[in-house]
């Protein structure tokens, strides 16, 4: 008898909780959206496995109270002492999250993978990546007088910019006792941007408008001047940029900055392709590893369920709704002053999430015009919403850390 | 309340101007481009005498900058006839 005595208290199943149950409940949802239904499945199986491992009685993987690790006089525990207390999991959060590292690591593989191009043919479009960070400080309003903190107000308003490693980043800085929920709030509504982007409009935008063939008004309005050498076009653009944002912003360069090394390396072309490959590859992979594990394990069930993940998945949500109508609106009053209309999907798309919100927002335009490719227009939006939510975040780490 | 609100119109008013700012840059890279670093076609473009289609040229051109690291360049491609 006292020998099974000893065998239950070496398993885990007297810690078992109801809170441990729900939180098995929603990491097996998750990997069930990425792993059947292919939403963002790289980051969410890594978040959701984060999960479960953080909610395993007695694994010492879920992430602890920062104020544990705090030692008197402002200092803390160092990385071996943290992994000696509290087991691996948090060493690799307090070394790689905590201290802001992999967001901008991910933004450099994120970097070579962006297209400036677009951008460059159709400058004016960048504009409508502006409106639709509207979002992201709407919430920041709403959530400070439902009683959020100005922090946690911004943290969540942020999800509007529909960029997770923005999102990450900030939350670190300001919040990140609210890193879980967040960072799965945002996953999840980028991954359902193929929903939410008709959503929103159909409910702003008409049929006429959706038909607006951007091609035909390009024939009927050309452009000023064409582009006689877009590769040395594409290699100034990252550095001069990136001399602008960090004279500017300058809160905004250890995003923005890695996002540009990351681009540059991979305009200059085949002498730094190596470069480019790693940044791309087995860093950005490693990375994304490293930031979906620490950030699941960051739910525990003592921090996930409270009233506040409630509120941070449903302001997430009007959050991005506000920044996609935000890029619609601002279409529709461009072209009452203009001549050469513009399709307002072209504005949905200001946010980052790309590029799947152009190619949803170019099938959506397909729909009512079979002829009306507006891939290209919806890139130039969309990756502009890439450096319009980077410099927000920098913005509201500035005036808030 | 009004510090969110004031943080509102600033970071939209930055977030504008940093973007107004990557059209005038934008603007200005390609205006120096065009007029100081135009492509020259006639030396660096490849000459065929084969009816050789762009896109599979563009293919071999771009094959032969990576594998010599950008040392190489295609000065003609033939098509030859077994």
């Amino acid at each position: 008898m006292e020998i099974l005595r000893e065998l239950f208290n070496m398993t885990a199943l007297g810690d078992i909780t109801w809170q441990t149950l729900i939180m098995w409940a929603i990491a097996f949802v998750l990997l069930y959206l990425g792993i059947k239904k292919g939403y963002e499945p790289l980051l969410l199986v890594p978040i959701a496995f984060g999960v479960l491992l953080a909610n395993f009685p007695g694994g010492q993987m879920g992430v602890v109270d920062a104020q544990l690790i705090e030692l008197e006089g402002h200092r803390y525990m160092n990385l071996f002492e943290i992994a000696h207390e509290y087991g691996i999991m948090n060493y690799l959060y307090y070394s790689l999250i905590k201290t802001g590292l992999l967001p901008p690591i991910i933004f450099m593989g994120v970097g070579v993978l962006t297209d400036f191009g677009p951008m460059l043919r159709n400058l004016k479009l960048a504009l409508f990546g502006a409106a639709a960070q509207i979002g992201i400080f709407s919430i920041l309003l709403g959530a400070v007088a439902v009683g959020f903190t100005a922090k946690e107000a911004a943290s969540l308003g942020i999800i509007g910019g529909a960029d997770g490693p923005t999102a990450i980043y900030t939350t670190i800085k300001l919040a990140p006792h609210l890193l879980g929920p967040i960072a799965i709030a945002a996953y999840s509504y980028m991954a359902l941007v193929p929903v939410i982007i008709p959503l929103v409009a159909k409910l702003f935008i008409s049929k006429k408008e959706f038909a607006i063939n951007m091609k035909e008004m390009d024939r009927k309005y050309p452009a000023k001047y064409e582009i006689k050498n877009l590769k040395a076009a594409k290699i100034i653009f990252p550095i001069a940029l990136g001399t602008l944002a960090a004279i500017m912003v300058p809160s905004s360069v250890p995003l923005l900055g890695m996002l540009l090394f990351g681009n540059l390396i991979k305009e200059i072309g085949s002498s730094t392709s190596r470069l480019a490959d790693a940044a791309q590859g087995p860093i950005m992979n490693t990375a994304t590893i490293f930031l979906g594990l620490t950030v699941g394990a960051t739910m525990t069930s003592e921090v996930f369920l409270s009233a506040k993940t409630i509120g941070i998945v449903v302001g997430g949500f009007v959050a991005f709704a506000i920044s996609i109508a935000g890029g619609i609106l601002a279409v529709k009053i461009y072209n009452t002053f203009s001549k050469k209309k513009i399709n307002p999907l072209v504005g949905a798309t200001g946010l980052s999430a790309v590029p799947m919100a152009s190619r949803v927002a170019n099938e959506l335009a397909l729909k009512y015009d079979k002829k009306n490719h507006i891939l290209q227009y919806c890139m130039a939006s969309n990756i502009s919403g890439v450096i319009g939510s980077a410099v927000a975040a920098g913005v509201l780490i500035s005036f808030l850390q | 309340m009004t510090d969110a609100i004031q943080l509102m119109l600033t970071g939209m008013g930055t977030v504008f101007f940093i973007l107004i700012m990557v059209v005038v840059l934008g603007n200005v890279i390609i205006r120096v481009t065009n007029t100081f670093a135009v492509v020259s076609n006639q030396p660096g473009e490849p000459s065929t005498s084969g009816g050789i289609e762009p896109a599979k040229l563009a293919a071999i051109v771009s094959a032969v900058d990576v594998v010599t690291r950008g040392k190489g360049k295609v000065s003609s491609v033939e098509k030859i006839d077994e």
